[in-house]
């Protein structure tokens, strides 16, 4: 493998690929959770399932558009990075629970393709024209920043009984 | 001086010192072990029968094994155990705070010593067998072990917050 099979590997794995036991991706961890689960409180301050979708939606997508449009200017990041697991202005119900999961879905498969599609050279450039970071070493760091927030969907869903599962 | 690609086995390295112990954007395995008692350590719920020292346990015994196997390819290992959730119950083990303090060592050595035996690996094993009796390719065995150790640190994280025995930087 190169780096650059070592990177879409981990995000198929994470994403949506059978990996034979190793863990639960994505896709199995957002199976049949409905959003009264999904927007359940652990009784403490620590996350939901759907912050901390919003917060892997929030990051994968910015880090995608620079990816794919070296120009795109975005809006500047949050001052505190606990925002962008609260969606705030978002309610809690079934249609916007429905469209947060399409879009990680989205988020996570255009990742896959734009990687799949990407020459050695992009992904040794710089992200954008205003973000320095290397783009595969963003994309190295992301992926375990993936798989770490997927853990813990799995957690806070077996603590609320909504998990039926093999891992 | 490379050109192209970014170089596979700094990938893999970069990432492994990532989870390990080097600050990123998630709390690392060193920063999840920190200051973390035996008592907490074995903290479970209902829930979720797993406690933080049987995830360890986990982590350690799949680090481990693969570990050796890329280390010596020609080293029978015992059998794998048969049923996965005893890799997180090391049943013989007594629950005091020494034999946590020497799992956490454990799992120090082991995520320490891959990194450095990853560092002084050449591509051409990086892209062999994991061993002669593994025909995995290495690297994507590697690269697979690093997005599960993330997985099981979040969660080791997060039982941490569960338990309010976390102090938040992340």
């Amino acid at each position: 493998m190169n780096a650059k099979e070592v990177l879409l590997n981990q995000m198929k794995w994470s994403y949506d690929t059978p990996q034979e036991g190793w863990f639960p991706n994505l896709t199995d961890a957002l199976e049949a959770l409905k959003f009264e689960d999904a927007g359940k409180s652990n009784g403490d301050d620590s996350h939901t399932v759907w912050d901390v979708i919003n917060h892997l939606i929030y990051w994968n997508d910015r880090n995608l558009r620079r990816f794919k449009d070296t120009k795109a200017t975005l809006d500047s990041p949050f001052q505190d990075n606990e925002e962008s697991f609260k969606q705030k202005e978002l309610e809690k119900t079934n249609e916007n629970w429905m469209r947060t999961i399409e879009q990680a879905h989205q988020v996570f498969s255009q990742w896959i393709i734009a990687v799949e599609g990407a020459t050695g050279a992009r992904l040794n450039s710089q992200l954008s024209d205003n973000d320095t970071r290397i783009a595969s070493e963003v994309i190295a760091h992301m992926n375990i920043h993936n798989a770490y927030h997927i853990g813990q969907i799995v957690i806070i869903r077996k603590l609320h009984n909504v998990w039926k599962n093999k891992y | 001086m490379k050109l192209g690609l970014m170089d596979m086995r700094d990938t893999l390295v970069q990432q492994m010192k990532w989870c390990y112990d080097t600050p990123g954007w998630f709390a690392n395995l060193s920063d999840a072990l920190d200051d973390l008692t035996f008592e907490d350590a074995v903290k479970s719920s209902s829930e979720d029968p797993h406690t933080i020292w049987d995830t360890l346990n986990h982590l350690i015994y799949w680090n481990d094994r693969n570990l050796q196997k890329f280390k010596d390819p020609s080293i029978t290992l015992p059998k794998v155990i048969q049923d996965n959730e005893q890799t997180f119950k090391q049943k013989e083990l007594e629950k005091t705070e020494e034999n946590w303090i020497s799992t956490i060592e454990k799992a120090h050595q082991v995520f320490s010593h891959w990194i450095s035996v990853v560092e002084e690996a050449t591509e051409e094993r990086l892209n062999s067998h994991l061993s002669d009796s593994d025909d995995r390719i290495a690297s994507e065995v590697i690269a697979h072990i690093i997005i599960h150790n993330a997985y099981h640190i979040g969660q080791i994280v997060l039982i941490r917050k569960l338990h309010g025995i976390w102090e938040n930087k992340y």
